[in-house]
């Protein structure tokens, strides 16, 4: 519950409040360089001009209005626009443009006077909670919720009564009551800015509270500031008029917006033209101080946080669309009685010249009761790949290549095809369990909900099967556990529930993407044991995501190396730890600190993995390799036979992982 | 849970103290003699004093607001200068009228509102950027003015709807509803939109979690995942946002009678505030409050509901 204004008429801002300008403290916001990023907002400049020419007019009503407010044409009344006058005249014959001019002279600077005041208080409170914290700031926020509370447009009304004759005086309480929006956006931004290193420094060389407050905090939540003033002038524009409509705080024959929308109400009957201009004008100002807010706030955040608006929009090229199957048509299954064929994998991102590759080029078999172990550094597109299985890519991103799975092609396949593939075949287990689970929902009724999805049966069954499920991965007491919320369980325990969430369709092929990965050392085991147990006895195919090769030597058959988007080296487990044929796989495995020395350090591989895009050309991993010579940036080398059943993609495989 | 609710229950005795004198200040700070409006003009001084002190408006202000709280604890609200009715019955008739236009502005910004979200978080393009642009439109129009144009195409051009008035429940409950159609969509055309967008957000937030792509790779059918877990899981700001429209519309109430001539609650206090007829000024002033702090209390307990972490924590 961010920041929210207390608003009556128009419940403006109750969710553009939400968090306005609440970016974390940047430098100073210059008011030149908002302004300039307004103007290059085509809306906001628009709102811009509609706005200064709206209090221009009113501000110079006595030059530019073409007669006197009261002034009656009594041969005219109630006319439409007419040359003489452009925007009709009223019942008694005055001209609306010149009175609706005048009027917004009290409306306008009334909505000014409480704007200012609500600012003035805003800021200063909020910037004292935000700074100081401790029990100024929760007395402060008790007080904001107080403001929240109190029926803004009935306390209006009652002071207004008090001075009959002038809106003035209620814009007093009306910027008060309106404080608490702008208050509660500048403490969180001051908030943000107090942790900042430079005020600590500021704090630590001995400057006064004040001091800091007034020279390092203000000249930094100047956008916010100017954000929230916008939002506030819309509602106090529109509660003065409010007012005015309701018959108070205007003396009869003076000229005020709300007044002459109430005239035009009564008179529409005769001529329904009156209430055009009158709300029209209460529009269009409150719709440009919108415009304006928003703008500047996509200004203020902008210039913190990098331009919202300049990632450029690439589109998935239509040509890249269908998968292209007929490049691995018949595509032969390298191991004998593989369920799951996967050829050429590959996940693209849109950006320049067809996308930016994730993915390329990944081909693996799955063997029922075989694992396979997809293994690498972050970033290498392991979990990427893993969930293409799925056909789930990041968002905006396509895959493309050959999935078969026994033999029918899951690649382009539609979401409605997906759904006989996801849980009834291939499962998936996650990284984090439980962000994998849904938090409102419990343990057992999140089972339930996918036993249902799987297989007809009521209500009762499906509970009954959740609890055994929950049984069958080991976990004590799986009745009070199914009454459990994720928020109430352990990582460990989350982890297995997701893996009874996989195992409730009785898929062939689970994936798991890093089970283990966020979980305890001592739990991690417990996990593995769970899967080998579990694929020993219903021969699934197993393919697990790890970088850990603890991992892959308890658990695999077979590895598959992955290094910048690419399958690298692919071998049976015992012959990669054996002789690896890639360099990378080679320095992978002497970094791996279950195989260290101890008391030597561990040797790391130098550089960092390519970010997608700017992957090199010729062999990916060449500037980071101590095989390389000139010939591995000249061409990519192609994934080869090194040995029998061992593929690398180096042009070296011969000389590698010799010294092992 | 409980403790929270408690702690909010605890908040609004002072708010409604503070507000009930804060009223009481400010009346009194009224030019004008009551009972100069009571009378009428050409009457002696002393009878003016004898009409004040009959009202017991000769007694310093403490003890004015003294006998007006011992009054509110012992159930009485005082009775009206003018009318000479009892406030809490004159309260009592006008009541219904304000809350019938609360829970249907609620009920429509609520339903319409999160069905328009959840359509435009689905269907994104002309339908997402039509309600960015009616949110607007909503924002910027002043519902009195909307009113006043809603009854010019539909009550008196296309004679669909009355024009203005109220028909109470129990007389007929088709002219109850045919009177309260019009003034409810004026209320909540800001409430639609607004939720609508809070909606879209918080459901693209609640999507772009782990744990949706985890059920989508559970094969569950994706109207499941956006109604039952997507939906569910954002309800909390779409809940916060109806709360806040919901005290938005209480005021808008005031306004919205007026244009329609509704016999509410806010009607009464501008009269009232017309009259300087503080004890009726009061008595509103509080009941509003006290709605808000209802409605306050309802939004809490709905967050206990949608939100396991705090329903359990009690």
């Amino acid at each position: 519950m961010s920041a929210l204004s207390p608003l009556d008429v128009a419940g403006a801002g109750a969710w553009r409040g939400a968090g306005d300008g609440a970016a974390p403290g940047g430098p100073p916001t210059r008011p030149r360089s908002m302004l300039r990023s307004l103007l290059r907002d085509p809306l906001g400049a628009a709102g811009l001009a509609v706005l200064v020419i709206i209090v221009v007019g009113c501000a110079a009503a006595p030059l530019v209005a073409p007669y006197s407010p009261y002034a009656s044409a009594f041969t005219s009344e109630l006319s439409g626009p007419t040359g003489a006058h452009w925007l009709g005249t009223d019942e008694l014959g005055r001209d609306i443009l010149s009175r609706l001019l005048y009027g917004g002279q009290t409306t306008l600077l009334a909505a000014a006077l409480a704007t200012a005041i609500a600012v003035v208080i805003g800021t200063a409170l909020g910037v004292l909670g935000g700074y100081l914290l401790g029990l100024t700031d929760r007395v402060l926020t008790l007080w904001g919720d107080l403001l929240l509370t109190i029926p803004v447009l009935v306390i209006l009304i009652v002071v207004v009564s008090v001075f009959p004759n002038s809106l003035y005086p209620a814009m007093l309480p009306l910027g008060l009551l309106l404080s608490a929006a702008p208050m509660r956006v500048i403490r969180s931004v001051t908030m943000g800015i107090r942790e900042d290193l430079y005020i600590d420094a500021a704090r630590v060389s001995g400057l006064s509270h004040w001091r800091i407050m007034r020279r390092h905090v203000l000249p930094r939540i100047t956008g916010p500031i100017v954000v929230q003033a916008t939002l506030v002038a819309s509602v106090a524009v529109l509660l003065a008029c409010g007012l005015a409509f309701l018959g108070f705080g205007v003396q009869v024959p003076a000229p005020s917006w709300g007044t002459m929308v109430a005239e035009a109400a009564s008179q529409y009957q005769q001529q329904p033209w009156f209430l055009v201009p009158t709300g029209g004008i209460i529009a269009l100002t409150v719709l440009s101080l919108g415009l304006v807010g928003d703008a500047l706030r996509d200004a203020v955040t902008g210039q913190w946080t990098g331009s919202t608006r300049t990632a450029a929009r690439y589109r998935r090229p239509p040509a890249a669309a269908p998968a292209a199957p007929e490049l691995t048509e018949g595509a032969p299954a390298r191991e004998p009685g593989a369920l799951l064929v996967v050829r050429d994998l590959a996940v693209t991102l849109p950006g320049p010249s067809g996308g930016t590759p994730l993915v390329s080029g990944v081909s693996f078999d799955l063997v029922p009761g075989r694992t396979l172990a997809i293994a690498g550094e972050s970033g290498c597109g392991k979990s990427v790949t893993a969930r293409a299985l799925l056909g789930v890519a990041p968002p905006g991103g396509w895959i493309t290549g050959s999935v078969r799975l026994d033999g029918a092609e899951l690649a382009g396949a539609r979401e409605a095809q997906w759904r006989g593939v996801r849980g009834r075949r291939i499962a998936f287990i996650g990284q984090e369990p439980m962000a994998g689970l849904d938090p409102t929902q419990t343990v057992g009724s999140a089972l339930a909900e996918v036993i249902r999805a799987y297989a007809r049966c009521g209500r009762r069954e499906a509970r009954d099967r959740a609890i055994h499920l929950l049984r069958r991965v080991s976990l004590d007491d799986p009745a009070r556990v199914a009454r459990l919320y994720p928020h109430q369980i352990s990582g460990g325990m989350a982890q297995r529930v997701t893996i009874a969430r996989a195992l409730a369709g009785d898929p062939e092929i689970l994936v798991a993407d890093e089970p283990t990965t966020a979980l305890d050392v001592t739990i991690q085991a417990g996990i593995l044991a769970l899967l080998r147990s579990l694929q020993m006895s219903s021969q699934i195919a197993l393919l697990i995501v790890t970088h850990d090769w603890g991992v892959v030597a308890g658990l695999a058959d077979d590895v598959l190396v992955m290094y910048a988007g690419q399958a690298v080296e692919t071998a049976p487990a015992q012959d990669v730890f054996g002789q690896p044929r890639h360099p990378y796989t080679e320095a992978l495995l002497r970094s791996d600190p279950h195989a260290a020395t101890p008391g030597a350090a561990l040797p790391v591989i130098a550089g960092t993995v390519p970010a997608p895009g700017q992957w090199p050309s010729g062999c990916r991993f060449a500037d980071r390799c101590g095989y390389a010579t000139p010939d591995c940036t000249a061409a990519e080398p192609s994934l080869a036979e090194a040995a029998p059943g061992h593929d690398a993609r180096c042009i070296h495989a011969d000389r590698v992982g010799v010294t092992r | 849970m409980l403790r929270y609710l408690l702690r909010r229950l605890l908040l609004s005795v002072p708010l409604l103290f503070g507000v009930s004198i804060l009223t009481f200040i400010v009346v009194a700070l009224v030019p004008g003699d009551p009972a100069v409006r009571i009378l009428g003009a050409g009457h002696t001084a002393a009878e003016y004093q004898a009409a004040d002190a009959r009202l017991g408006l000769t007694e310093p202000l403490l003890v004015q607001y003294w006998h007006w709280l011992d009054g509110v604890l012992h159930g009485s609200l005082g009775t009206s200068l003018f009318t000479i009715q009892s406030v809490s019955s004159t309260i009592a008739q006008r009541l219904p009228v304000t809350v019938w236009l609360i829970v249907g502005a609620t009920l429509v910004s609520l339903v319409a509102g999160v069905a328009l979200g959840i359509a435009s978080a689905v269907w994104r393009g002309p339908l997402g950027r039509g309600i960015d642009a009616a949110s607007w439109v909503t924002f910027a129009v002043p519902n009195f003015w909307l009113g006043l144009i809603l009854i010019e195409f539909i009550a008196v051009k296309a004679h669909l709807l009355p024009t203005s008035g109220f028909v109470p429940l129990g007389q007929s409950s088709s002219l109850w509803l045919r009177s309260l159609i019009l003034p409810v969509l004026t209320l909540a055309a800001v409430g639609v939109t607004g939720v609508a967008k809070q909606t879209r957000d918080a459901m693209d937030e609640v999507r772009s979690r782990e744990f949706v792509t985890a059920l989508r790779m559970a094969g569950l059918p994706a109207w499941t995942i956006l109604l039952r877990h997507a939906l569910r899981n954002a309800a909390i700001p779409i809940v916060t946002t109806v709360g806040l429209f919901m005290i938005a519309m209480l005021g808008g109430t005031i306004l919205v009678e007026q244009v329609f001539a509704l016999p509410g609650m806010g009607s009464l206090v501008v009269q009232a505030a017309t009259d300087r007829d503080l004890p009726v000024i009061e008595g509103v002033v509080l009941y509003f409050t006290l709605i808000v702090i209802v409605l306050n209390l309802l939004v809490d307990l709905s967050y206990a509901w949608l939100n396991p972490k705090v329903r359990v924590a009690s």
